[in-house]
């Protein structure tokens, strides 16, 4: 168990970091941008003909 | 929507955790990644109102994987500072939301569906793109690895036990369930303020300017609450700073009550924005409590395992209980119960101070040390 990070992975840990960082961000508007979302997703697709019906 | 996307959301934590547990974060972060980009696509697919709704929890099913993968793998590579990197890992989740929350207020309720559309697409093209980026550089440590030369340094950080619990010997620990109610507790609580929050500023007849500081404020609040409180629990331990922040919460979802009563714009924005701070907390604490108690090995699947249980529940109070409350009584009583179930996390959470989870093995050897030592006494 003697190993660094970098000899684990070729890079730094900290290159792991930015990557669960990043894939971490991209999901947040699910969560946290659905309240600025919800009243267009309502009005734009109410009476709009379906392309996948 | 809300509501789906927290409950499947919650649920993907547990098959993602179990799965990145076996097989390493990267092929779940890359398909996860792409089935998430779909789910935010649909909704730009509507009006068939089913297939929107399928898409979306799909999709909402799945970033529970990336989640669980993005959390576990920090507390993995960093068990000498796991509340920092915990903390700002869980706070992206808030932070990620912020350039697309001003942008989509910015479109007037009179454009066309396409403009709005525009900005699906773009969020769907950058979670397809990034998460296969991201899951090339994402790899698990070797079992029981630590930074070469770290010992930790306070008692705070060192964990009460050496052993690595599995799901099931976690799930048989009553501290578990502590932490699982306490969990639910205080997801409910912040969740019944957080996806009602333009709504509850306008019952007071605020101004649109009052709900836009407050939704873009509690996001920004949110990461930043993740990453300063899981840092502090690296001095403080990480039960001191949970109790503290739970309660402090629900303090502040009372004062939010009583600013709308007294028609303080200002002072409703200022609590809610400190109320969500110390609530997101949560997202940074549990997982560090988690590994703290639990260990390493099975991270993923024990806070999986909690996330799914108590996310999802919290997300049946925060979204539809809280919405037939706040219909039935108004939001001063919806939000009165929501600041007592906050305070009421934090102080179930005491006993855990003074008996943290010990494995029988350690515990066992324990008890023949005392015994040697009463009988060479």
């Amino acid at each position: 168990m003697d190993q660094t990070d970098r000899e684990i992975l070729g890079y730094s840990r900290y290159v792991v970091l930015a990557a669960a960082f990043s894939a971490m961000f991209i999901i947040s508007p699910f969560e946290y941008a659905w309240s600025s979302m919800s009243g267009h997703t309502a009005r734009s697709t109410a009476g709009r003909p379906s392309r996948w019906r | 929507m809300f509501t789906t996307f927290i409950i499947f959301q919650s649920v993907g934590m547990l098959p993602g955790g179990m799965l990145r547990d076996k097989y390493g974060p990267r092929w779940t972060t890359a398909i996860a990644g792409l089935f998430s980009g779909v789910g935010i696509l649909s909704i730009a697919l509507g009006p068939s109102y089913p297939l929107v709704l399928v898409l979306w929890c799909v999709g909402s099913f799945f970033t529970g994987f990336i989640y669980n993968n993005a959390v576990t793998t920090g507390n993995k590579w960093f068990a000498d500072r796991r509340g920092v990197m915990t903390g700002l890992i869980a706070g992206a989740f808030s932070w990620g939301s912020l350039p697309f929350i001003f942008p989509i207020r910015a479109i007037p309720a009179s454009a066309p569906p396409e403009t709005f559309f525009t900005v699906v697409y773009i969020m769907a093209a950058i979670i397809g793109g990034v998460s296969i980026v991201a899951a090339l550089l994402m790899k698990d440590p070797p079992s029981g690895w630590k930074p070469m030369g770290w010992v930790p340094k306070t008692k705070a950080i060192a964990r009460p036990s050496e052993h690595n619990y599995t799901v099931s010997e976690a799930l048989k620990t009553g501290q578990m369930w502590v932490l699982i109610v306490s969990f639910i507790l205080v997801s409910s609580a912040g969740l019944a303020g957080m996806s009602n929050m333009v709504a509850y500023s306008n019952s007071f007849h605020f101004t649109a300017t009052a709900a836009t500081a407050a939704a873009g404020g509690i996001a920004l609040a949110n990461g930043f609450g993740k990453l300063t409180l899981g840092t502090l629990s690296q001095r403080l331990g990480v039960e001191n700073t949970m109790i503290l922040s739970y309660i402090v919460s629900g303090l502040f979802l009372f004062l939010t009550i009583y600013a709308g009563m007294n028609r303080s714009e200002w002072l409703f924005v200022c609590a809610a924005i400190l109320a969500i701070f110390f609530w997101a907390s949560l997202f940074s604490l549990f997982p560090i409590a988690i590994g703290h108690y639990f260990g390493a090995a099975a991270a993923g699947g024990n806070y999986g395992v909690l996330y799914a249980i108590a996310k999802g529940s919290g997300g049946l109070y925060g979204g539809i209980l809280s919405t037939m409350l706040i219909t039935q009584h108004g939001f001063p009583f919806a939000i009165t119960i929501a600041g007592v179930m906050a305070i009421v996390a934090g102080l179930i959470l005491i006993p855990l101070k003074y008996s943290p989870p010990i494995w029988k093995d350690d515990e066992a050897a324990a008890q023949l040390n005392a015994r040697a030592a009463v009988g060479r006494g």
